[in-house]
């Protein structure tokens, strides 16, 4: 099925957990452990709806990779909602901050996505 | 100054990704029973409830070294010395670890009990705390684990196959609030090794390390089979 959501963060207990959540919730959502592998990604694969961004990351982190996802015309307008422990994206959609508020952060993630009508 | 700052940050941001792991390992479990209070499956419970548990330990792990700074820093961590069988204790602790690596990515080579009289929490502490690195710094590459001894001292080399370290950075590792690789990058308050060590000489050991950038990282810790036996309780000096 095609992803809606990429959640891109290296800590590998919170990316889970969130993917399983939003699972729960109805989305589809893929993870990837950093910027590089987003990129990967993001140019191998359907385009999701939204990017949920972590900001300290190893390798590409959260800033490396907004920067290149906005000079790439395919993949600028994809909605990023930043969540991170530490820092802010000036350019986020939405920004939060770990430990994550999940109704807030669901209001925000629902601006940009829907469930899947089959779940 | 500087170190110390980067250090306050860098503790922020490391204790706030394992509290939102387990809020949201929490907030799956009660979402979970609103939606349909009669019908949660109990393996999802169970998976969650696990996964909890590893974000507690691994928020006990980083409380641990900050308490230790303290206490090492005024001298009042106690050795409490008892006859430890090391490999049993380096079994326990990858068990500890098994969640947090990939399927097969650890592997420990010891053919016999390795018995000495050590602090065994401390020990504990000192196996996680280069174990923990070898998987954060490790790429998800094999992690191999070797113990071995001889009539007087037990050798334990953790040896991972990461992101490696430069020689320049070797002997800095093991200062308090330094790292060998930027804090924003990857997580850690930069005290493990330095508490590390200072268990490690407690007990009358040495630790060292082996790396080059790109080729992993081998740390080798060398402990007497029997320390100082003047008192069952030392303290550190």
């Amino acid at each position: 099925m095609k992803p809606q959501i990429l959640v891109v963060d290296d800590d590998a207990g919170s990316r889970n957990a969130l993917v399983t959540l939003l699972r729960d919730e109805g989305f589809t959502a893929v993870a990837v452990p950093d910027g590089r592998e987003a990129l990967d990604y993001l140019r191998v694969s359907s385009l999701p709806q939204l990017i949920v961004l972590d900001l300290m990351m190893a390798d590409v982190d959260g800033w490396d990779f907004r920067h290149a996802q906005k000079r790439d015309p395919k993949l600028a307008t994809i909605p990023v909602i930043a969540v991170s422990a530490a820092g802010k994206l000036p350019d986020a959609d939405a920004q939060f901050r770990k430990p994550l508020d999940f109704d807030k952060f669901l209001e925000a993630v629902n601006r940009y996505v829907r469930p899947t009508p089959e779940r | 100054m500087r170190a110390r700052d980067d250090f306050l940050s860098i503790a922020s941001h490391e204790l706030r990704n394992p509290l939102n792991a387990l809020q949201l390992q929490l907030t799956g479990i009660l979402r979970a029973f609103q939606r349909s209070p009669d019908a949660v499956p109990l393996e999802d419970i169970h998976d969650r409830v696990a996964q909890s548990d590893v974000q507690v330990g691994r928020l006990a792990r980083l409380l641990d070294n900050l308490l230790d700074v303290s206490r090492i820093s005024a001298g009042s961590i106690a050795l409490e010395r008892e006859d430890v069988n090391l490999a049993d204790l380096v079994e326990a602790v990858i068990d500890q670890f098994r969640p947090e690596a990939t399927p097969g990515q650890i592997t420990f080579n010891t053919g016999h009990p390795v018995i000495g009289r050590w602090d065994r929490l401390r020990v504990e502490q000192i196996v996680s705390n280069i174990l923990s690195n070898a998987i954060k710094y490790g790429n998800d590459r094999p992690i191999v684990i070797s113990l071995d001894d001889d009539h007087l001292t037990a050798r334990l080399s953790v040896k991972d196959h990461g992101i490696g370290i430069a020689p320049e950075q070797h002997e800095r590792l093991f200062t308090r609030f330094e790292r060998g690789v930027s804090g924003a990058r990857y997580g850690g308050f930069g005290l493990g090794l330095w508490i590390t060590r200072q268990l490690v000489d407690a007990m009358g050991g040495a630790i060292s390390v082996e790396s080059q950038p790109g080729q992993g990282a081998t740390f080798s810790i060398v402990l007497p089979l029997r320390g100082a036996e003047a008192s069952a309780v030392e303290v550190l000096a």
